[in-house]
């Protein structure tokens, strides 16, 4: 009994949020408790949720990558850019995936080389790539039919779509990274003690560099699931998300300073976001409320998170 | 003589006013347009809400912290205002409000900052605040506005527009603020050694919060001028302003990390910052362009002054 107290103790306090909200939501309306809208919460989450592994990599070294966003929206409008000039669909994804590995790594150089604080680098780096995409595009969206985007969106394997599993795929990689591998041990690292590391020979400008760049790496690969889901390149479709990454990051217990934490809690938060978004949209709430009540709930989320730690610290 | 051109020179400012000069001459080389009376009044028209805006945002850098909620503080506080006066409040009960609003997001913005990384928490709360614009708009857009309001985005005082008299107006007192008083040394001493200004017993969260506070009124002002120069408000009317206002206030020598710079540089810094946008205005560049070059600015300008602080550090 006692083993089990411990265990829910454990939990970060944001699987309490997200049950209460769940509760709240299944009361004010009977649609909410079904298998199609847990299967619609599903896919609603897996773009945010890849980008916010991926900010969990750089929160981990006590970073912040507020470009991830703008390199999600920007692999989307390269891949039909590309395509409608005759660059076949696979080939311009993973194009576009190399070069968003590309923008992590000049933001990694960016801040390592130049000792920048990550969220101004990664601030101006946002506004250079989001100019990127709206020159590409001429502001608006651009379009190429294909099937690919169909299949990835409503095939599925063990009653699973293939975006969900490929959001799998991508957790199961960055887990491994992290946790069981040289470069994963350096992450954690970079964010606890950057000295004891140099001191222990291993090179933090390098690895900081690897970070940022892995981190764009996966962002690529969140901007093909989300081109899949949009169908179509928007230079604005992801504006905001590396924000809610990083909500979703610092629910899910990592901290920003002292490099704790880790990928699995981060579901936690990007589910909490998630959740609240799809409840109001069921429970009825006006499109012009919306906005101003998720960005106040993930807030009051964040702080009570933070609050919460203050105390049991003290 | 030599030692006032050496404390110029040591000055955090001095590049910038080098780059400030340089770029002037570039811009009537390269722009034959730049150089008429026109658009010499069209620039510190321009540079005005830029100027209130990111002089306000000095003193929470000076501190240390960041405020990325200007821009939305802005937009909001000009939306309530217009809906205020479209319903007949008189304009100075209106004026009065949306300042008491902004000091109330500063408060919170700065109570916030306290427990949270000011960069995280305001970005949260520069989502809010668009959230509320779009509810206090309702999805649509108010325009035309009475003329003794929109006097103050678009009017004169002889040769000069209000609004410039206005920005120049805040910018004197926050210089005065800053540099000439008890609370203006203690802002640049808590943000130059936090703990040492903890234990020599200043009223650090006070400091921050209230710098705090002062960059939310000079947003809500700079909303209400924009609402007034538009003669229209819209949710989304202050987000461009956001980038702007950091850039400028980096361009200008403010350090991030706090402590160094000051108001003097900002001013240098929205110049600059409205001339390169103004000459790609002139040369008919893209608009989509514009963020980029202001990224890129913002990065090369905050490397350099890293790079020279080390460069101190070493000799």
């Amino acid at each position: 009994m006692n083993n089990i107290k411990q265990k829910l103790k454990a939990l970060p306090p944001v699987s309490w949020m997200l049950l209460l909200i769940i509760i709240v939501f299944s009361l004010a309306s009977p649609n909410y408790l079904t298998f199609s809208n847990f299967h619609n919460i599903l896919i609603q989450a897996t773009p945010l949720m890849i980008v916010a592994f991926a900010q969990t990599c750089i929160v981990l070294t006590q970073g912040t990558d507020l470009s991830l966003g703008a390199q999600v929206s920007f692999v989307t409008v390269l891949i039909v850019y590309l395509a409608k000039r005759g660059v076949p669909l696979f080939a311009g994804m993973v194009i576009a995936v190399l070069l968003a590995a590309v923008i992590g790594s000049v933001n990694g150089i960016i801040v390592a080389k130049g000792h920048i604080l990550p969220f101004i680098a990664t601030f101006g780096m946002q506004n250079i790539v989001n100019s990127i995409s709206l020159l590409l595009t001429s502001g608006s969206s651009i379009y190429y039919p294909s099937y690919t985007y169909r299949f990835v969106t409503e095939a599925t394997f063990l009653f699973i779509p293939m975006m969900v599993w490929i959001a799998i795929l991508v957790f199961i990689m960055v887990w491994i990274v992290l946790k069981k591998t040289k470069f994963g041990t350096n992450i954690i690292g970079l964010g606890g003690n950057r000295e004891a590391l140099a001191l222990a020979g291993i090179n933090p400008v390098k690895n900081l560099i690897k970070t940022y760049a892995f981190a764009g790496f996966i962002a690529g690969i969140a901007g093909i699931v989300t081109l899949c889901r949009v169908e179509s390149g928007q230079p604005t479709v992801a504006a905001g998300w590396e924000f809610q990454a990083v909500a979703a990051t610092l629910l899910g217990g990592t901290s920003l300073r002292e490099g704790k934490g880790g990928v699995t809690g981060t579901i936690f938060g990007v589910l909490l976001i998630t959740i609240v978004k799809n409840g109001l949209n069921i429970v009825g709430v006006r499109s012009i409320y919306q906005n101003a009540i998720i960005g106040s709930i993930v807030l009051l989320a964040i702080l009570i998170d933070a609050v919460i730690k203050i105390r049991s610290k003290e | 003589m030599m030692k006032f051109i050496e404390g110029i020179k040591r000055s955090k400012s001095f590049y910038s006013l080098i780059g400030l000069i340089g770029l002037v001459i570039i811009s009537s080389v390269i722009a034959p347009n730049f150089r008429t009376l026109n658009n010499m009044i069209t620039i510190l028209r321009q540079t005005s809400v830029l100027l209130i805006l990111s002089s306000g945002l000095t003193a929470v850098l000076l501190t240390g912290s960041m405020d990325l909620s200007v821009g939305a503080t802005a937009g909001f506080i000009g939306c309530i205002c217009a809906k205020l006066i479209k319903s007949g409040v008189p304009i100075s009960v209106a004026f009065i409000i949306g300042i008491a609003i902004g000091a109330l997001v500063g408060f919170i913005n700065g109570t916030l900052a306290g427990i949270l990384p000011s960069f995280i928490a305001t970005y949260a709360t520069n989502w809010v605040m668009s959230g509320l614009a779009i509810i206090v708009m309702n999805g649509a857009v108010i325009y035309d506005l009475p003329k003794n309001f929109t006097k103050l985005g678009v009017g004169y005082v002889g040769p000069i527009p209000v609004l410039v008299i206005i920005a120049a107006v805040i910018v004197v007192i926050l210089y005065v603020l800053l540099q000439k008083t008890t609370y203006g040394r203690q802002v640049y001493a808590y943000g130059s050694n936090a703990e040492a200004a903890k234990y020599s017993g200043m009223p650090i969260k006070k400091i921050m919060k209230s710098t705090f506070m002062i960059c939310s009124i000079c947003a809500g002002i700079a909303g209400m001028i924009i609402t007034a120069r538009l003669n229209a408000a819209d949710a989304a009317m202050g987000d461009a302003y956001g980038l702007q206002t950091v850039a400028a206030v980096v361009i200008g020598g403010t350090s991030m990390l706090g402590g160094e710079g000051g108001v003097g540089g900002t001013v240098i810094g929205a110049m600059i910052l409205t001339i390169i946008v103004n000459v790609m205005n002139l040369k008919g560049v893209s608009s989509f362009a514009q963020p980029m070059v202001v990224g890129i600015v913002i990065i090369a300008m905050v490397l350099f002054d890293i790079n020279s602080k080390m460069k101190k550090q070493f000799d």
